[in-house]
């Protein structure tokens, strides 16, 4: 479903004394349907850098990414945003709040983007929503003023929402107290078993244990 | 292909002064392009050059009529430019003076369009302007105000309105939030942002506010000195920039 092959990527910072960083060399991995793998390696290592990469959000050097046999690249970008609407769905470290977009309409998006009907999409939200122990009160407001936590199951919801075919984890779990931890492994074991191809970053090893297949350490493709 | 618009080579200069120097870029139905760039750098020059305010030296510009018919738009007449104007396309101004009749009421203003291109029922105009007023979130016991007495923020909202009565296809924005203190410019996004969504509507931003393309681009074209220096779907732009000066112009906003 993922396939990497022979990517590189360095960032140039022209203005810090024209510096290149070498962050990922010659990655090549392959996630198949069904497949949960943990990305590892200390920080700094270029695990969201991998991750982001394959989202479009960050370009790559050399080599090739590609989903579901169409390949991601920078020079393509209306393409990009077709594979994020209809194959890649990413839970990110932090939500990224419109100002003034309701809670509810913020994770019905996605259904929206996909062509699923507001009525339909409406009470898969409010489940959604339900589920991951956001209050009901909550629902019309913004995610703007939410607690962290808050904001993070937000965009938990908004990742998990539409049956993407690849979905992409940078610390879900991060902010959440346990009881809300646990919802989460739940909702990936529940992705993994539609045959979800899921790439994540992971802090806490027993989660790792727990749902994944196997673990890459990015710290080794230097 | 589904371009409303496509850019070739587009030149022009103010004598030795290089105004915009061979820009090229497809524009798609639906699709919403920022141009960034400092001051100077020659995107209001390119956006008054699309739009047809400014005379090119060079280049290309291909519209897509209604009737799927590709226009050249260097070409075109007058007639058929101040035509299109009114009705295929709307520009917005950063300020709201150029674009509105201060002298004349809210709803006069919202309606001149329609009465331009020959309404005359009078209930149906006002109906309409009501309507145009709310969706954009003007009180509508405004409505036989002078835009004189609005606010700032106020009097960019009913410009849009006016703007977007005729439903054109085709929206030039040049620094529509500038000027607005920040609250006022959340509303205004939001608003532009549904609107666009929900029209299906294709659309030039041109600003120097990054945070407005991110919440409204698709993709985005980084200008200096007046060419493209670097374009790309927006959050790759301004998360990975690669050029010298889209790093800096990132690196220089606050954050907070």
């Amino acid at each position: 479903m993922i396939v990497i092959k022979n990517v590189s990527k360095e960032f140039r910072l022209h203005h810090q004394g024209g510096s290149k960083i070498n962050v990922i060399k010659n990655c090549n991995l392959e996630i198949k349907k069904g497949e949960c793998v943990a990305l590892t390696g200390s920080s700094g290592s270029g695990k969201s850098t991998l991750i982001r990469m394959i989202y479009g959000n960050y370009l790559y050097n050399s080599g090739q990414i590609s989903i579901d046999g169409e390949i991601l690249s920078f020079k393509t970008p209306r393409k990009t945003i077709e594979l994020r609407r209809s194959k890649i769905g990413y839970v990110s470290q932090f939500l990224r709040v419109i100002p003034r977009v309701k809670t509810i309409d913020t994770v019905l998006e996605p259904l929206l983007l996909n062509k699923i009907g507001y009525k339909k999409g409406i009470i898969k939200v409010k489940k959604m929503l339900k589920e991951l122990n956001i209050s009901q009160n909550l629902w019309e407001l913004s995610p703007s003023t939410f607690s962290g936590g808050e904001q993070q199951r937000v965009n938990i919801a908004r990742g998990f929402i539409f049956d993407y075919p690849v979905l992409l984890l940078d610390e879900p779990t991060a902010s959440l107290d346990n009881k809300n931890r646990d919802v989460v492994l739940s909702l990936i074991k529940k992705t993994k078993k539609k045959n979800t191809a899921i790439l994540g970053i992971f802090h806490d090893q027993e989660i790792r244990k727990e749902i994944c297949d196997r673990e890459i350490d990015v710290s080794l493709m230097k | 292909m589904n371009n409303i618009l496509s850019v070739k080579s587009l030149t022009k200069t103010y004598g030795h002064q290089i105004g915009c120097n061979d820009i090229s870029f497809d524009l798609h139905e639906g699709e919403v392009i920022g141009v960034v760039g400092e001051s100077g750098s020659g995107k209001s020059t390119l956006l008054s050059c699309l739009a047809g305010r400014l005379k090119v030296d060079k280049g290309s510009i291909k519209f897509k009529s209604r009737t799927d018919v590709k226009e050249e738009l260097t070409e075109i007449t007058e007639v058929r430019r101040r035509y299109l104007s009114r009705t295929d396309w709307a520009f917005v101004h950063q300020n709201p003076r150029d674009g509105l009749r201060m002298d004349i009421s809210a709803g006069g203003n919202i309606t001149e369009r329609l009465m331009a291109l020959g309404q005359r029922n009078y209930s149906s105009l006002r109906s309409k302007a009501l309507n145009w007023l709310s969706k954009v979130e003007i009180s509508t016991e405004r409505i036989d105000d002078n835009p004189t007495t609005f606010s700032g923020g106020m009097q960019q909202r009913l410009q849009i309105a006016r703007n977007l009565i005729t439903e054109p296809r085709l929206i030039f924005m040049d620094e529509p939030t500038g000027g607005l203190d920040v609250s006022v410019q959340a509303k205004l996004l939001d608003l532009l942002r549904k609107i666009v969504i929900g029209l299906n509507l294709s659309v030039i931003i041109v600003t120097h506010d990054l945070g407005v393309v991110r919440l409204l681009a698709d993709r985005l074209i980084v200008m200096k000195s007046g060419e493209v220096v670097e374009t790309g779907l927006t959050d790759q732009v301004l998360d990975d920039p690669q050029h010298e000066y889209t790093q800096l112009l990132v690196s220089s906003v606050l954050q907070f």
